[in-house]
């Protein structure tokens, strides 16, 4: 499988024309994860690096994109009980789940209305990605004497083949770019999301919808 | 090799590993989830995964597990809760709710010596399957009664030995309906218990969860 993909991208930036421009860019800004919305806001600050290289023509381009998230909040609280009578019945335990995700995806770039000096509008696909998602959970101000959290969280690494789009603006900066993007990446095969021994966990694995504003640089002819 | 003998040994194995998929893809789940702040013990959790742990003088004890049907007795699976209603001819009959223990380190063989941990409740002669639904959230003994929950210890699976007896709690944390409504209902019922039999035998740390049908008790 390993083998098969790296054959595939090799042929695939080897068969892009000579005079073709490439481009590098950098981009950040922030993403929001749908699919924990109903309990958890889990926040990222992510940061991408894209390589691209244009393919039969300059409309359409060869895109390989990675992008790490760093978690900015992720807040929630579990129920305890105790059987001490002299303390409440039930309380809540603080928690905090700070998800690290990476994403590695190739796919391509087609650009509409193509006037490179006023600026233009993209659309970029991505089939095929690998994405990685660590979730680190921590309890604040347990008292584990007394109280036992029902349900408890754990943490968890996750791996799997994802998929992303993205719709952007590109406007012309000198002979570079600035670039305004909104993205949507989604792991896929994630429906019974647990933990690496079976064990449930009330959070999801995470899709995210980033806002990025990036630094588009050209090189090449 | 002839031909006939190769699809012999083929078949053979095949056959083999039919047999070999039937069993583990038949293994029931264990559901132990160590928590590793109470290390021995599975997780509190109210998921009806069949799991009762303890300590037992400090030492952890989990109800044991038979992964094949043919493994048994008493069960296939996780050993489960055991709720009963002992009718006296006193003013109370006593609501008695059972599990099987056996040390952490054995707890995937039923053929090590396990204990009986039971809980003694007195209920009223009148006691419902809607009483019993309402215990949720409920710790006993409570504040405001004078009702007395005893804990007992059977030790070495010696189930027809009178039980170590002491004063014990048990918390009912959830009682909650289990999936879609069908017929007879099933509830996930966990919670947390402790207490101390025979002076010296203290259970702390105790938790369970299982799934149960209230409308099947003797009431």
């Amino acid at each position: 499988m390993i083998r098969s993909l790296s054959i595939f991208i090799c042929s695939t930036i080897l068969s892009f024309t000579a005079y073709a421009q490439y481009s590098v860019s950098l981009s950040t800004g922030i993403s929001y994860d749908i699919k924990n919305a109903g309990n958890y806001n889990f926040f990222h600050l992510p940061v991408s690096l894209e390589w691209s290289a244009p393919m039969a023509n300059e409309h359409l381009c060869f895109l390989f994109k990675s992008t790490y998230s760093i978690a900015v909040g992720g807040e929630g609280a579990d129920e305890a009980y105790t059987l001490n009578p002299a303390l409440p019945g039930m309380v809540y335990v603080q928690k905090s789940i700070h998800s690290s995700l990476f994403l590695c995806s190739i796919g391509l770039r087609t650009y509409f209305k193509p006037n490179k000096k006023k600026g233009r509008f993209f659309i970029d696909l991505f089939p095929l990605g690998l994405y990685t998602q660590n979730f680190l959970v921590k309890y604040k101000n347990y008292d584990k004497t007394n109280y036992d959290i029902i349900n408890p969280d754990v943490g968890v690494s996750y791996s799997a083949l994802a998929i992303a789009s993205s719709v952007g603006y590109s406007i012309p900066v000198k002979k570079n770019d600035l670039l305004i993007e909104f993205n949507a990446n989604a792991p896929v095969s994630s429906n019974s999301f647990l933990s690496s021994n079976g064990y449930a966990l009330s959070y999801n694995s995470a899709a995210p919808l980033e806002l990025t504003v990036g630094y588009n640089l050209n090189y090449g002819k | 090799m002839g031909n006939n003998m190769k699809q012999k040994y083929l078949y053979r194995l095949l056959l083999l590993v039919g047999v070999f998929f039937s069993i583990t893809g038949c293994q029931p789940v264990r559901n132990l989830y160590p928590y590793p702040y109470n290390p021995g013990l599975s997780k509190f959790t109210a998921r009806g995964y069949g799991i009762v742990s303890t300590y037992i003088n400090d030492s952890p004890y989990v109800n044991p597990y038979s992964g094949y049907s043919f493994y048994g007795p008493p069960a296939f699976g996780n050993a489960q809760v055991a709720l009963t209603i002992n009718h006296t001819s006193t003013t109370f009959d006593t609501l008695e709710i059972s599990w099987y223990v056996t040390p952490n380190f054995s707890a995937t063989s039923y053929y090590y010596g396990y204990s009986y941990i039971d809980f003694f409740m007195p209920v009223p002669k009148s006691f419902s399957e809607d009483d019993l639904l309402s215990w949720r959230l409920k710790r006993f003994p409570e504040d405001d009664t004078t009702e007395t929950v005893s804990v007992g210890i059977t030790s070495n699976g010696n189930y027809n030995s009178t039980p170590l007896l002491g004063p014990g709690s048990i918390y009912f944390v959830r009682i909650d309906p289990q999936g879609t409504a069908g017929a007879p209902q099933q509830y996930i019922f966990s919670g947390l218990f402790q207490g101390t039999t025979g002076d010296s035998l203290h259970i702390t740390k105790g938790r369970f969860d299982f799934i149960i049908t209230p409308s099947t008790l003797n009431y």
